[in-house]
């Protein structure tokens, strides 16, 4: 009886007393610090895990919501990691841009992400900081020559032909006229992204499928929106009743531009577009039935992948040359007014999603987990 | 201490052991989960005010790089603004000149060096140039002085608007002494400036000459158009202090002690934290540049110079600070916001303290939860343990009460209280062990009822047999001496010892006529009333038949028939008669089954009286009983028992023993009978070892005084058991025999007789010397000779006692005396002899001692006698 006495005390005791893994989550949390720190120091250079790196983010398009979205991506993402990020919008001015990548290639960064430039702007601007040993990274630019690729350059782009491709089918499918009269809304030739967009509307145009109804574009392309508005008003206002059948914007700052000139009285012409932000968000709500939908890229999403590949090439990882984006046409009738490029993600699947590529590098976290300690002290 | 104290003691022993132990466990797992929870709590407050700090922080960074992004676009604007104002100013007069047919003129008053001119457009001309050669073009350039008062009006961030002419002239419009004649503003960098580049101009800071600062300048060129040709006629330009810049960001805050600075293209910095940080030095602009400087500020200085836009965090005059900037596109230059980083933290901080100070008092609120929980607990735990307490008294009161109830009847029982009930109504094995125990005790009720009732009837026996035994004892002579007055002739005394109240035992004797006194000793068979009565009837009988004349073997045979007649109980008497013939001394005998008495004779030791027994009294009907006899001599000693003595046993079974009686009666020979009886008594107890007797013992001892006078003395002499003694032999009985005068041939046949006897003797008593007897003189022969009266004449008795094997001439078959001599068997013939030639031949064996004793009578002529 005694023993059995003592068994029960011994169990219940055992069974009472709590284990010391109670806290085990919150131990490993605050574990993770120094395991980050031993992390850092065998992956990358000290200056990386001490937050000295130094980034710059090179926009070389006008000030648009989604350039201000694809800055956001990479401002955020590379603050995470403790990096110091400046932005830079040249505003398609390739002379500055030009100038400033000489300067940044003379300044103390350590890395640089360049958005939008032509194969051979992009090569010879970026030739000085390729020179210095800075890491780069391109996003919708044309860091080749040859068919070569600048050394130790990753080039990250939206898929354009496929951005042209699904707009424009996505507006023939809701159009079963053939052919489906379109208002083309053209800046070129010399922006790369437009100019490879545009290569896919010529196929469609040889094949028949598609008949240029009018051709409309801004002066200057930093002021996109106003140009193309400007532009119809110049085209005496609203396109004829039964003129046309669609316009197709291949930039979604031509597209508010259409819908700043032919507003609620677009005389039943559809619109596809390319690209979305919040703005567009919003005006495609508003004039929903005239815009249909535009093909896009998360912009913040390059912005991120743009960072996280550059952190790579700090970190002394293998990062591949080539990068793409996946495509996704965003339909209006998905959209409502509590949507915006935030949680977008949650009427689109795979939005804001990258491929996954880089989560295999455990330091990315601890990176930012070291990072973000830091930051809070 | 009582069971139900003890059963209960247990019970709250292990009810109090286990609560102790849950209580325990209890409390040592609040404190665990107490401190897993503060632990987690205080983490988790760590934890959360390290992120809110986080987010705070990153929140402060983000509101500072948003203010630093406003900032510059309005100050951007701001400076867009001024361009236009300036540009306007240039087109302006550009018109003025190109249509000059328009405009009336419009003479100026020419400043004076020193004098703060009033509150309109004035005029002053560069040295050196003749102002009555330009005077038309100076009145005509005095339309613009309407243009000027106006910006300044509307933009307050011009301090001075004024035109420079190529011809020598200068128009402003402010409010600010003129500082000297030798201006000539064809000599500044704004109007080469501008006047090179053909467009708008902005100057690097320079130091106002007129006194007022750091100043920056926006210089756009005019221009005639004459005959399609564009004539150079000079460049309106606007000034622009760097101290209006506090005045255009008067309403920037950037926390409490967050301040803006600006950094021109060069890394100087120009204004900082509302004030202008550079100084007009002797060579020029003097101030702080941070390119000149080192680590993270000059880092922060090529992003800013770069026209970036972002955020760091760095140390500015030793104090961290996070750092914002923008660029300002108009003039190349860029704007920062810096915020100390402790003040970023202060809200963080300030958050940090809050969630502490929550956790604090979550663990203090925890606390005193547990504490209540545990004082809940603690109540809860006592009265868990009234409770147990209380159920423990009724526990150990249900368990042990049937049982004290069972107990305390028990006490009540044993104390003889037979009529006690225990009454249990538990329905369990208590209640059938108490219906149990109360029908135990009914029984023994019952029997100790029973016991008393037989206990009531054996005392009543008990005083009957002691009734009995005092009336079978005053049957008995007890007064000694018996017979006063005749002490002079014989001595007697006896007793008998009952082994219960009343036994069978007794003894008798009475005088038949003056001259024979009867003596006896008995044993009835059986003990009790029975024995005691069959020994009244006994003993009567034998006293009446005895008196009434008979001879003693008819008495006996009659009383035999008597006993035999009623015996139905098969009850019988052993019983040795002797009748004392005291005028001779001569002694009948009968021997009923009873043992051999004792006699000593004179001053010799006690032999066995041989005394052939006959059947016992009630043993059989017709039994014949005969009558033997022997004379006593003075200072015989007779003694009689029953087998009481003899049988005697101590603890191991062993019997006392005829020897040791015989040895005890040895050693006290000559003591007075009521000594002898007594002691040996007294020896037998000893014996016994407090054994319990176990038969009746009875003793009589008869001593003659003197008054016999017929007695035989016997004569003795010890001889070796050796041939060669025979002539001392034949000596000692002839001497004897001569006394008597024995006749010839009765002398021959009698000393044949003891020629045979000690020969044989001789021959074969010590042969085996094995067989001899160690407590006695080996190899000797007593031989004892006695001749005593007879009626009608004398009588010899010859004895012959030795310690040699034990050996019966009377149970040796006789030799066949007619066979032919060869064959006859050896030996035997001289026993033959013996027996033919002598009366009586008795053999007798007892202790080792073989005492053969022969009689031979002879009449002698009555004179003789």
């Amino acid at each position: 009886m005694k023993s059995c006495f003592g068994f029960f005390v011994v169990v219940l005791l055992a069974a009472c007393v709590p284990g010391k893994n109670g806290n085990d989550a919150l131990s490993s949390a605050t574990a993770a610090a120094p395991d980050a720190r031993e992390i850092l120091a065998r992956c990358m250079p000290a200056a990386m895990a001490d937050g000295l790196v130094k980034v710059a983010v090179i926009r070389n398009q006008a000030v648009t919501d989604h350039s201000r979205q694809f800055l956001a991506g990479c401002v955020s993402e590379g603050r995470s990691m403790g990096f110091t990020v400046d932005t830079f919008i040249t505003g398609g001015d390739n002379d500055r841009c030009r100038r400033l990548l000489v300067a940044a290639a003379e300044a103390d960064y350590d890395g640089l992400i360049l958005s939008y430039g032509d194969a051979d702007f992009t090569w010879e601007a970026l030739g000085p900081a390729v020179e210095r040993g800075l890491k780069i990274v391109t996003f919708d630019a044309l860091p080749y020559r040859d068919g070569k690729i600048l050394r130790g350059v990753t080039s990250t782009a939206q898929d354009d032909e496929k951005l042209a491709r699904i707009s424009l089918e996505a507006i023939l499918a809701r159009i079963p006229r053939r052919p489906l009269r379109v208002i083309r809304v053209w800046a070129g030739p010399g922006i790369p992204s437009l100019d490879r967009r545009q290569l896919v509307y010529d196929k469609f145009v040889r094949e028949g499928i598609i008949e240029e109804a009018a051709l409309v574009g801004p002066r200057d392309f930093a002021y996109s929106r106003s140009g193309v508005r400007d532009a119809f008003v110049a085209l005496s206002g609203t396109p004829r009743a039964g003129a046309a059948d669609a316009i197709w914007a291949p930039n979604d700052e031509f597209a508010k531009g259409c819908v700043d000139a032919l507003g609620d009285s677009g005389a039943g012409i559809k619109m596809v577009s390319v690209d979305i932000s919040n703005d567009d968000i919003a005006l495609m709500l508003e004039h929903s039935d005239m815009w249909l939908g535009t093909a896009a890229v998360d912009p913040a999403l390059a912005g991120l992948v743009n960072m996280r590949i550059l952190a790579a090439k700090f970190a002394g990882e293998e990062t591949p040359e080539t990068y793409s984006f996946d495509v996704h046409f965003i339909e209006t009738a998905v959209l409502d007014k509590r949507t915006n490029m935030a949680n977008i993600a949650l009427r689109m699947e795979g939005w804001g999603k990258e491929r996954g590529i880089f989560d295999g590098y455990p330091w990315m976290a601890e990176l930012k987990t070291a990072a973000k300690i830091r930051g809070s002290r | 201490m009582n069971l139900k104290t003890r059963v209960l003691l247990q019970t709250l022993s292990a009810s109090l052991i286990f609560t102790a132990l849950l209580s325990l466990m209890f409390f040592l797992t609040l404190t665990e989960i107490r401190k897993t929870v503060l632990a987690n709590s205080t983490e988790l407050g760590n934890r959360t005010a390290r992120v809110s700090s986080y987010a705070l922080k990153e929140q402060v960074t983000g509101s500072i790089m948003r203010i630093a992004s406003d900032w510059a676009v309005i100050l951007d604007e701001k400076l867009l603004k001024i361009e236009n104002h300036t540009r306007m100013t240039a087109d302006i007069a550009g018109a003025i000149y190109t249509r000059r047919e328009s405009y009336r003129p419009h003479p100026l008053r020419r400043v004076v060096p020193g004098e703060t001119p009033p509150s309109e457009p004035y005029l002053h001309i560069a040295p050196g140039v003749d102002f009555s050669a330009i005077r038309a073009e100076t009145d005509l350039a005095g339309n613009i002085g309407d243009v000027l008062r106006q910006i300044l009006v509307v933009d307050r961030g011009i301090s001075t608007s004024t035109i420079g002419g190529e011809s020598g002239y200068v128009i402003a419009m402010d409010s600010f002494p003129w500082p000297s004649a030798n201006f000539d503003p064809r000599r500044f960098p704004w109007y080469t400036g501008a006047k090179e580049r053909g467009a708008l101009f902005w100057t690097e800071v320079y130091a106002d000459l007129r006194g007022r600062g750091p100043a920056i300048s926006c210089a756009v060129p005019f221009y005639e158009d004459s005959g399609g040709r564009r004539i150079f006629r000079g460049a309106a330009r606007s000034t622009v202090l760097l101290s209006d810049f506090s005045r255009m960001m008067d309403s920037a805050r950037v926390g409490r002690t967050g301040y803006i600075f600006l950094l021109d293209g060069s890394g100087m910095k120009l204004f900082s934290s509302g004030n202008v940080a550079v100084r007009t030095g002797t060579g020029g602009i003097e101030g702080e540049n941070y390119l000149e400087s080192g680590g993270r500020l000059r880092s922060l200085a090529l992003s800013m110079t770069l026209g970036a836009s972002g955020m760091t965090a760095l140390e500015i005059d030793g104090l961290p600070v996070y750092a914002a900037y923008a660029p300002i596109q108009t003039l190349g230059w860029s704007l920062g916001v810096a915020i100390p980083a402790e003040e970023a933290g202060v809200p963080s901080w300030l958050i940090e303290e809050q969630i502490q100070g929550l956790t604090g008092e979550t663990k203090a609120d925890m606390d005193r939860q547990i504490l209540f929980f545990a004082g809940l607990l603690a109540l809860t735990l006592f009265a868990g343990l009234l409770a147990i307490a209380f159920f423990s008294v009724r526990f150990s009161s249900a368990i042990t009460g049937p049982i004290l109830a069972l107990n305390n009847g028990v006490r009540e029982i044993s104390g003889g209280n037979l009529g006690r009930e225990v009454r249990i109504s538990t329905g369990d094995e208590l209640e059938q062990l108490a219906a149990s125990f109360n029908a135990m005790t009914g029984r023994l009720r019952d029997h100790i009822g029973e016991i008393a009732r037989v206990t009531a009837e054996k005392e009543r026996i008990a005083t009957e047999l002691d009734v009995a035994a005092r009336i079978q004892t005053s049957m008995l002579p007890v007064d000694f001496p018996p017979f006063p007055g005749r002490e002079i002739e014989f001595d007697l005394y006896a007793a008998v010892y009952p082994a219960r109240e009343v036994g069978g035992d007794f003894y008798d004797f009475f005088f038949i006529d003056d001259d024979h006194f009867a003596f006896l000793a008995a044993d009835v068979s059986g003990k009790g009333v029975p024995a005691a009565l069959f020994m009244t009837i006994s003993k009567a009988l034998i006293k009446d038949h005895l008196q009434s004349g008979e001879l003693p073997e008819l008495a006996l045979e009659n009383i035999n028939r008597q006993l035999c007649g009623n015996n139905l109980a098969g009850m019988f008497v052993t019983l040795w008669l002797g009748i004392l013939e005291i005028s001779s001394g001569r002694l009948d005998y009968i021997n009923a089954g009873h043992n051999p008495p004792l006699l000593r004779r004179g001053s010799g030791g006690f032999v066995f009286l041989k005394s052939p027994p006959d059947l016992v009294l009630a043993g059989m009907e017709d039994t014949l009983y005969y009558r033997r006899e022997t004379f006593l001599e003075k200072g015989d000693t007779l003694f009689l028992y029953t087998d009481g003595i003899t049988e005697a046993e101590d603890a191991e079974e062993n019997f006392y023993g005829k020897q040791r009686l015989k040895d005890f009666l040895d050693g006290r020979a000559g003591a007075p009978l009521r000594e002898i009886l007594d002691c040996l008594r007294l020896d037998i107890a000893a014996f016994s070892r407090g054994a319990e007797q176990s038969d009746d013992i009875t003793m009589l001892a008869v001593r003659v005084s003197g008054a016999v006078t017929n007695a035989a003395v016997p004569a003795s002499v010890t001889l070796k058991a050796d041939t060669g003694e025979m002539e001392r032999l034949i000596g000692f009985i002839g001497a004897e025999l001569e006394k008597v005068s024995c006749p010839g041939k009765i002398r021959g046949q009698i000393e044949l007789a003891a020629e045979e006897i000690f020969v044989n003797i001789a021959c074969y008593a010590y042969k085996n010397p094995s067989a001899g007897l160690n407590d006695g003189p080996a190899g000797e022969v007593l031989v004892s000779c006695a001749v005593e009266k007879t009626a009608s004449g004398r009588r010899i008795i010859l004895g012959f006692t030795d310690r040699g094997e034990a050996f019966n001439p009377l149970e040796h078959e006789d030799p066949d005396v007619n066979a032919p001599f060869e064959q006859r068997a050896e030996g035997g013939l001289g026993i033959l002899i013996v027996k033919r030639t002598m009366d009586t031949i008795q053999y007798g064996y007892d202790g080792g001692t073989n005492l053969l004793t022969v009689t031979k009578a002879w009449e002698c002529p009555s004179e003789e006698l």
